[in-house]
C-alpha cells in the first residue's frame, strides 16, 4: 500500500467540561490515500465531526483539546505545527465543506469577496488574477453567470447554490485533502444527488483525497471507496465499501444497515425498518468494555468489562467486536 | 431608500407631536403659575392677570397648545422670561461647547470601547475578558461627577497639566479648545465607553459562535481579518444601535458634566432655566434635544443597510 | 469555533451528592463571583444606613465652625465639610434616602411598566397609541425630563420618585411587550386557549410568570440608575431641599469647596459609586443565571 496522504494515529480529542471529561474521539486511527474517498459513518454525537475539526485543528478551545495522537499530512505532523503554520494548511492543503450552507457563508460579505480572500490568502496573486480564478471556480461547480454571482450576497442564492460556492471555495487552492462534513444533509433530496455527483466528479478530475462524513450509508455507497464506522467516539469497523455492505461484521454496522431502506429488497410484506434499541451512551465517563454493549443483542459479560481490539477479519476489513466469530446473519 | 426615509420621517411626526404635548404640559402640571412667574415677584395680582390675558394663558389648554405648537413649527420657540432673548438665539449661543463635548465623547468612547469589547469576546473566559468587563462595570457605575472631580483633582490641581474648569471656544485656537475638553470628555465618556464595550462583547460572542466564522478559520484566514472583517461587520448593527440609544444617556450626562466643569453649554442653560422657572427655554431645549435624538436614531436605522446587504429599503 | 456535532452531554447534570449548605454556598460564590461581591458590598452599605442612628459618630447636621474643612483624621474619619459637619455621619445618613429612592423607583417603574406592557402586548389598538407615547418618552433625555418634573413641582421624596419613574417606564414597557408578543406565539398559550382558559387567566397563569425573571434583572438596573439619578438631581440643585441630606446633596455642597477639601466630594461619591456598582454586579449575575443564552460560553 502506498503511503497515505493523510494519516491519523491514535487520535483522542476530549472536551473538558464542568461536569467532567467528554471523550468525543477516543484512540482513532485511520488514513486516506491520494485520490481516495473515505467515508466516516455514525450517528450524530459519535465523534465524526470532532474528528474532522481535529484534523483542521479547529476544535473549540479552551474546553476541547486534542490530548493524544498524531495527524500527518504527507508525513508532516499537523499537531506539531504552530498556529501560523497551520493557517497555511487550512483552506490550502486541507479544506473543508460544512453541513449548513445557509449559515456557513458570511451573510454580509459578497460571494466574490469570500472566494477571492481564500485565493489571495494562499496564492499571493493580484486581485485581478484572484477574481479570474474565482470566476473559473464558479464555472467549474456549474454556477450560471459566474460574473454576476460574484457580486451577489449569500441570501440571494438558494441552499444548493450556496453549497456549490462552498465547494468552489474548498477546491479553489487545489487542496490535497477535502473534508466534507455532512455536505448534503441540509439540502433537498434532488439537490443532494447533484451536489454529490459534482463532488465525485471534481474529486476524480482533480485527484483530491476526500473524507466524507455522514450519517447516511447510502451517500457513502455512492461516493466512497472505503468506510469507517464510528460509534461513541471509537472506530468499530473499517472496510472497503462493497465488502462492508456485503459482509458487515459489527452488530452496530448491521443495525445501521437494517435501519436503512433497501430499494431492491423492498419493504414489502409488512416488514418494518429495524431500529437499534436504546441510546448512545454518555461520552462522559463511558462504561468500560465495548461501548455498544448496552444496546447489543449479543453482548456477554466480556463485552461489558474488556474493550474489544480491532481485528482483521478479512482483507482490509477490521472490526472491534468480541463476537465476530459469531454467524454473520445473527443481526437479521 | 428615499421612500423608506420619508416613511420613517412620517412615523417620527406623531412621536414628536407627543413630545411636544409632554413638553407643553410640563408648564401646567407644576405648582408654579407661569403668569405670576413671568410678571415677576413684585407684580400685583392685577398685573399678573393682565399678563395672563396678554399671553393667552387664560384660554383653554388645547387652544394654547395649538398656538404654541404653531409658533414652534414656524421656528419660533418663544423668548426667555429671564433675559427676553429668543430661545433659539440662546441655544445658538450655547451650542458649541455642548456639541463639542458630545462629539468628542462619542469618538473617544467608540474608539476605545469597540476594540475593548472585541478583545474581551475573543478572549472570553480568560483574565483579559474578566479584567475588561470588571473595568467596564466599574466605569458604568461611577457617577460622572465623582470621576470628573477626581480627574480635576489629579490632573489639574495636583499635576497642573490641564485647566481646572471652563471652556475656550474653537475660535480662540485649537490648543486651548482641546485642553479644556479633555477632562469633560473623559469623565463623560467612561459611562458611554462601558455601555458600548459591554454590548460589543455580547454581540461579538454571539457572532464568533456562528458557522461562517468557523468557515473563515477553515479557510486559513488570520485572526485580524476574521475579527475585523468577518465578525465585526456582522456585529456592527447592534453596536450602532446601542450608540444611538446611548445618546439619550449622553445628553443627560452632558448636563452634569457641564456643571462639574463650569462649561457654559446647553446643559447649564437648562439647569439655570429650570431653577428660575424659565418655561420657554425649558420647553425649547427639551424639544430640540428630543428632535435630535429622534433624527439621530433615524439616521442609525438608515445606516443598517451599510453593514448588512440583507437589509433593503 | 462551534462544534456542530453535538457531544452528547448527560441531560441532567449529575450533581455530586449535596455536601451541605456551606459547600453549595461556596460553589455558588465560585460560579457567580459578581453576585457574591455585589451582595457583600450592598449588605454592608444597607447595614450602615439602617444602623445610622447607632453607628454614625456625630449628628450629621451638627454645625461646628471650629472644625471647618478638616481633612480626614481619627476624630473625623472622612473629614468635615464647610460647616464643620462630620462627612462620615452625613454619608451614613445620606444613604438612607438614596437607597429608599432607588428601591421605590424600581418597584414603581416595573409595576407600571408591566401593566402598560401587558395591555400593549394584547391590544392592537392600545399598542399603536401606547408605543408612540413610549417612543416619545424615550426621545426625551431622562435626566432632563426628571429635572424639569422635579423643578416645576415642589421637590419632595414623592416628586423625586415620580420624576425618576417616568423616564424608566418606556424601557420596561418595551421589554414586557416584546416578551408578551413572543410568548403569545408559544404553543403552551395556544394550548391553554384551546382548552378554553379565560383570557385573563392566561395572562396571569401563563404569561406573567414568564416575564418575572427578565423583569427582576431590569429592576436591579433601574434601581442602580435611580440611585444615580437622585444623586444627579441633588447635585444639580433640583433635588430634595436642604434639611434632607442625600449623597447627591452632600456632594453638591462639597462642590463649592472642592479645591480646598476633596474629601467632601470623594467619600459620598465613592459610597454612591460602590452602591451602584454592587447593584449592577448583582444585576449582571442575575442576568447570567436567568438568560442562559448569554452565559452559554462559560
Amino acid at each position: 500500500m502506498e503511503t497515505p496522504i493523510l494519516q491519523i494515529d491514535d487520535l483522542s480529542t476530549h472536551f473538558f467540561t464542568r461536569d467532567g471529561v467528554v471523550r468525543a474521539v477516543d484512540n482513532l486511527t485511520c488514513h486516506v490515500g491520494a485520490g481516495e474517498a473515505l467515508g466516516i459513518v455514525g450517528e450524530s454525537g459519535c465523534g465524526k465531526s470532532v474528528t474532522s475539526l481535529s484534523v483542521m485543528r479547529l476544535v473549540q478551545s479552551p474546553s476541547g483539546r486534542i490530548v493524544n495522537g498524531a495527524i500527518r499530512l504527507q508525513g508532516r505532523d499537523l499537531l506539531a505545527l504552530s498556529e501560523k503554520e497551520m493557517r497555511e494548511i487550512r483552506g490550502n492543503e486541507i479544506s473543508m465543506i460544512f453541513q449548513e450552507p445557509m449559515t456557513s457563508l458570511n451573510p454580509v460579505l459578497s460571494i466574490g469577496c469570500q472566494l477571492i480572500e481564500t485565493i489571495r490568502r494562499h496564492r499571493g496573486v493580484s486581485g485581478k488574477e484572484a477574481w479570474q480564478r474565482a470566476v473559473d471556480m464558479l464555472r467549474l461547480v456549474q454556477i450560471p453567470e459566474p460574473d454576476q454571482r460574484m457580486r451577489e450576497y449569500p441570501h440571494q442564492l438558494s441552499g444548493g447554490m450556496r453549497q456549490r460556492i462552498m465547494i468552489a471555495m474548498a477546491f479553489a487552492c487545489d487542496p490535497k485533502v477535502l473534508i466534507a462534513d455532512e455536505p448534503t444533509t441540509a439540502l433537498d433530496v434532488t439537490i443532494q444527488a447533484q451536489i454529490l455527483a459534482l463532488m465525485s466528479d471534481l474529486q476524480k478530475r482533480l485527484g483530491t483525497a476526500v473524507v466524507l462524513i455522514t450519517h447516511d450509508l447510502g451517500v457513502v455507497a455512492e461516493t466512497c471507496q472505503r468506510v469507517i464506522v464510528m460509534y461513541a467516539g471509537r472506530k468499530v469497523e473499517e472496510a472497503d465499501v462493497g465488502d462492508l455492505f456485503d459482509r458487515p461484521r459489527h452488530p452496530y454496522t448491521k443495525g445501521l444497515m437494517a435501519s436503512m431502506p433497501h430499494l431492491h429488497r423492498g419493504l414489502g410484506n409488512g416488514q418494518r425498518l429495524k431500529e437499534i434499541p436504546g441510546m448512545v451512551p454518555s461520552l462522559l465517563d463511558p462504561p468500560p468494555g465495548c461501548r455498544f454493549a448496552g444496546r447489543c443483542a449479543h453482548a456477554t459479560a466480556l463485552c461489558t468489562t474488556e474493550e474489544p481490539p480491532l481485528t482483521e477479519t478479512g482483507p482490509r476489513h477490521w472490526v472491534a467486536c468480541w463476537h465476530t466469530g459469531a454467524p454473520a446473519e445473527v443481526a437479521q | 431608500m428615499l421612500a423608506y426615509t420619508l416613511k420613517r420621517l412620517a412615523a417620527a411626526v406623531p412621536v414628536m407631536l407627543i413630545v411636544a404635548i409632554i413638553t407643553f404640559m410640563l408648564m401646567h402640571i407644576g405648582s408654579v403659575d407661569p403668569a405670576s412667574r413671568i410678571a415677576g415677584e413684585l407684580a400685583t395680582p392685577e398685573e399678573v392677570e393682565k399678563i395672563r390675558i396678554a399671553m393667552g394663558l387664560d384660554r383653554p389648554l388645547l387652544h394654547q397648545f395649538v398656538s404654541w405648537f404653531g409658533q414652534v413649527l414656524s421656528g419660533d420657540f418663544g423668548t426667555s422670561i429671564l433675559n427676553r432673548m429668543p430661545v433659539l438665539d440662546l441655544v445658538g449661543q450655547r451650542i458649541e461647547p455642548t456639541l463639542s463635548i458630545a462629539l468628542f465623547t462619542i469618538v473617544f468612547a467608540v474608539a476605545l470601547a469597540v476594540p475593548m469589547g472585541v478583545l474581551a469576546a475573543w478572549n472570553a473566559g480568560t483574565w483579559v475578558d474578566h479584567l475588561i468587563m470588571a473595568l467596564a462595570v466599574i466605569a458604568f457605575s461611577m457617577p460622572v461627577f465623582l470621576v470628573g472631580y477626581l480627574l480635576i483633582y489629579q490632573f489639574s490641581i495636583e499635576l497642573r497639566l490641564l485647566p481646572v474648569q471652563g471652556y475656550k471656544p474653537l475660535a480662540g485656537g485649537v490648543g486651548p479648545y482641546l485642553r479644556h475638553l479633555v477632562l469633560p470628555v473623559v469623565s463623560l465618556g467612561l459611562v458611554f465607553l462601558a455601555l458600548i464595550a459591554r454590548m460589543t462583547r455580547a454581540t461579538m460572542l454571539e457572532v464568533l459562535n456562528q458557522d461562517y466564522i468557523r468557515t473563515a478559520r477553515a479557510k486559513g484566514l488570520g485572526n485580524t481579518r476574521i475579527l475585523v472583517l468577518h465578525a465585526l461587520k456582522n456585529a456592527a448593527n447592534p453596536i450602532v444601535t446601542t450608540i444611538g440609544f446611548g445618546i439619550a444617556a449622553l445628553i443627560g450626562g452632558v448636563v452634569v458634566t457641564e456643571t462639574v466643569f463650569a462649561i457654559p453649554g446647553i446643559g447649564r442653560l437648562t439647569i439655570d432655566a429650570v431653577i428660575r422657572r424659565d418655561f420657554p427655554v425649558i420647553q425649547g431645549v427639551i424639544l430640540l434635544f428630543s428632535a435630535a435624538y429622534v433624527l439621530i436614531n433615524l439616521a442609525i436605522d438608515l445606516s443598517y443597510a451599510l453593514f448588512d446587504p440583507r437589509i433593503r429599503y | 469555533m462551534a462544534v456542530t456535532d453535538t457531544v452528547s452531554l448527560p441531560a441532567a447534570r449529575s450533581t455530586a451528592p449535596t455536601k451541605g449548605r456551606l459547600a453549595r454556598f461556596a460553589r455558588f460564590v465560585r460560579r457567580h463571583p459578581n453576585i457574591a461581591i455585589g451582595a457583600l458590598i450592598l449588605t454592608l452599605i444597607v447595614a450602615c444606613s439602617a444602623l445610622a442612628p447607632l453607628i454614625a459618630p456625630y449628628d450629621p447636621d451638627a454645625i461646628n465652625p471650629a472644625e471647618r474643612l478638616k481633612p480626614p483624621s481619627a476624630a473625623h474619619l472622612f473629614g468635615t465639610d464647610a460647616f464643620g459637619r462630620d462627612v462620615l455621619s452625613r454619608v451614613i445618613w445620606g444613604g438612607r434616602i438614596s437607597l429608599v429612592v432607588g428601591l421605590t423607583v424600581a418597584l414603581f417603574s416595573v409595576g407600571i411598566g408591566l401593566a402598560i406592557g401587558l395591555v400593549a402586548g394584547f391590544s392592537r389598538i392600545a399598542d399603536a397609541v401606547l408605543m408612540r407615547v413610549m417612543d416619545a418618552m424615550m426621545a426625551i433625555p431622562g435626566i432632563l425630563l426628571a429635572i424639569a418634573l422635579v423643578a416645576l413641582t415642589t421637590a419632595s421624596i414623592e416628586t423625586v420618585v415620580f420624576a425618576l419613574v417616568i423616564p424608566e417606564i418606556p424601557r420596561v414597557v418595551r421589554l414586557v411587550r416584546a416578551m408578551v408578543l413572543s410568548l403569545r406565539e408559544q404553543p403552551f398559550v395556544d394550548a391553554a386557549r384551546a382548552v378554553g382558559t379565560r383570557f385573563h387567566m392566561i395572562l396571569i397563569r401563563h404569561i406573567m410568570p414568564n416575564t418575572v425573571a427578565p423583569l427582576i434583572v431590569q429592576a436591579t438596573f433601574i434601581c442602580a440608575f435611580a440611585i444615580l439619578g437622585e444623586a444627579y438631581l441633588s447635585f444639580l440643585g433640583v433635588g430634595l431641599p436642604p434639611p434632607t441630606s442625600t449623597w447627591g446633596s452632600v456632594i453638591a455642597e462639597g462642590r463649592k469647596v472642592f479645591g480646598l477639601a476633596v474629601w467632601v466630594v470623594l467619600f459620598p461619591g465613592l459610597f454612591l459609586g460602590f452602591t451602584v456598582l454592587s447593584i449592577n454586579l448583582i444585576g449582571d449575575g442575575l442576568r447570567d443565571i436567568l438568560d442562559p443564552k448569554l452565559s452559554r460560553r462559560q
